[in-house]
């Protein structure tokens, strides 16, 4: 059965507590429609998103979006990806850059930054995407990277949205995701 | 300002802190630095040693403790310069609650010698213990304590030296950051080897190698009048401060 993907999205996102960790498992054909999602929900509920990307630069998310008519002004990138693929082109506002998706410290330090700067109150942070994350770094790494941020921002209220693609995501990895997130939503078509 | 600390059963419990506002670390002290205490921050050259002891300072300041901060590595100006770089610094507080100090300057006010004997150290512990009860004190910051040890030939001095004031300053209820400078790579907390026997505190900055990138760090490896965790943490110094996060596990296994 076709699946309306904004409304699997929506509904998870607002039944769930405001310091929430939510795993979203979506059909590759869906991730930009389950990105657009996450966004829209953040921007209708006035939330600042610090949103960590592994998987397409930062700039282009903004150019996909904003070619949707999703606003970005409240979007706040810890961007992983655009400095491998030589896409930085020098600081740009509301993004910082790593040097590599394996730097896991890194990423924490970032989002550490951004949410100093905007505060922990009603802030979302959007992992895209663990199964890329996954590519660069081994299972334990990644575990521990996900225990230590996850639980970190619950305490402080901050709500987590950890995307990661159906297809690509070992099973070990899943079993990590179901166990520190509260809730695993499939966003999938169903037979 | 100095606070009392929380609730549990802990060594230290009840202690006044002087609270760093740099939330990790705070955490890590549970709660701040034991007031009073002699602290020895610690590392090579650009592992942050200034920037984390000038934003204690300045917190302290905000918080309404006023603050002297001594510098024997570079002009007043341009220490105040850098840290206007800083979004933690308040300009405004230059003169009222915070107060900087080039060594150079006074020790030639006070007509100290080059090789400081025991007249001279007693001079300057003589205007440091007026100085902090005029501006009414409760932090100092002493960067660099090699830049005043190296003009001692003896380690004895360099000993003595440092006890005196770590003595002085924590009998006035200061309590004071140090920083120190040791090589590139060495396992050592000061330049002497004398200076971490008498701090009540030790903050080890240094760098670690994860995957291939270097990584700065910190880590308590002691701190009298708290518990405290003993773990690295990975440290980045922003234009907004000090931010701390655990070290994986994992980089710690492939560093």
């Amino acid at each position: 059965m076709p699946v309306d993907v904004e409304k699997v999205v929506q509904s998870s996102l607002d039944e769930a507590a405001p310091n929430a960790a939510i795993a979203l498992m979506s059909d590759l054909n869906f991730y930009f429609q389950t990105m657009k999602a996450v966004v829209d929900y953040a921007n209708r509920q006035n939330k600042k998103m610090i949103y960590v990307t592994s998987t397409i630069p930062s700039s282009v998310i903004k150019q996909q979006l904003e070619a949707e008519g999703v606003s970005t002004a409240n979007l706040y990138f810890v961007d992983c990806i655009s400095f491998i693929v030589g896409s930085t082109g020098g600081e740009k506002e509301n993004s910082i850059y790593i040097e590599s998706p394996t730097m896991l410290e890194n990423i924490m330090l970032k989002v550490e930054t951004w949410l100093k700067q905007v505060g922990t109150k009603g802030t979302l942070l959007f992992l895209d995407s663990m199964n890329t994350l996954a590519m660069h770094n081994d299972e334990k790494a990644l575990s521990e990277f996900a225990y230590y941020l996850i639980n970190s921002l619950r305490v402080r209220q901050v709500m987590t949205v950890v995307l990661s693609i159906h297809e690509q995501t070992p099973e070990d990895l899943e079993v990590i995701l179901k166990l520190v997130c509260d809730s695993a939503i499939d966003v999938k078509e169903t037979a | 300002m100095a606070e009392k600390e929380g609730g549990g059963e802990s060594p230290g419990q009840g202690v006044p802190r002087a609270k760093t506002g740099i939330s990790g670390l705070d955490s890590v002290l549970n709660g701040g630095v034991p007031q009073g205490n002699f602290v020895l921050l610690t590392g090579a050259c650009g592992t942050g040693k200034t920037t984390i002891a000038l934003e204690m300072l300045v917190n302290g300041a905000k918080d309404g403790e006023p603050g002297i901060f001594i510098t024997t590595t570079e002009p007043v100006e341009r220490v105040i310069d850098n840290a206007g770089t800083f979004a933690f610094f308040e300009r405004a507080l230059v003169g009222k609650k915070l107060h900087f100090v080039d060594s150079a300057e006074l020790f030639e006010e006070l007509h100290i010698s080059p090789d400081l004997t025991d007249k001279d150290m007693e001079a300057f512990l003589k205007w440091l213990t007026k100085t902090v009860k005029e501006k009414q004190a409760g932090r100092v910051v002493l960067d660099s304590l090699t830049g005043i040890c190296q003009r001692m030939s003896k380690s004895e001095h360099i000993r003595e030296f440092s006890d005196k004031l770590a003595r002085t300053l924590s009998k006035a209820g200061v309590t004071t950051i140090a920083t120190s400078e040791t090589r590139p790579g060495e396992m050592s907390y000061s330049s002497f080897g004398v200076e971490e026997a008498v701090a009540d505190g030790i903050i080890l900055l240094g760098n670690a190698d994860s995957r291939g990138y270097l990584l700065r760090t910190l880590q308590v490896v002691k701190m009298r009048g708290t518990v405290h965790s003993r773990a690295r943490y990975v440290i980045d110094l922003t234009s907004h401060g000090l931010i701390m996060v655990p070290m994986l596990k994992a980089s710690m296994r492939e560093g």
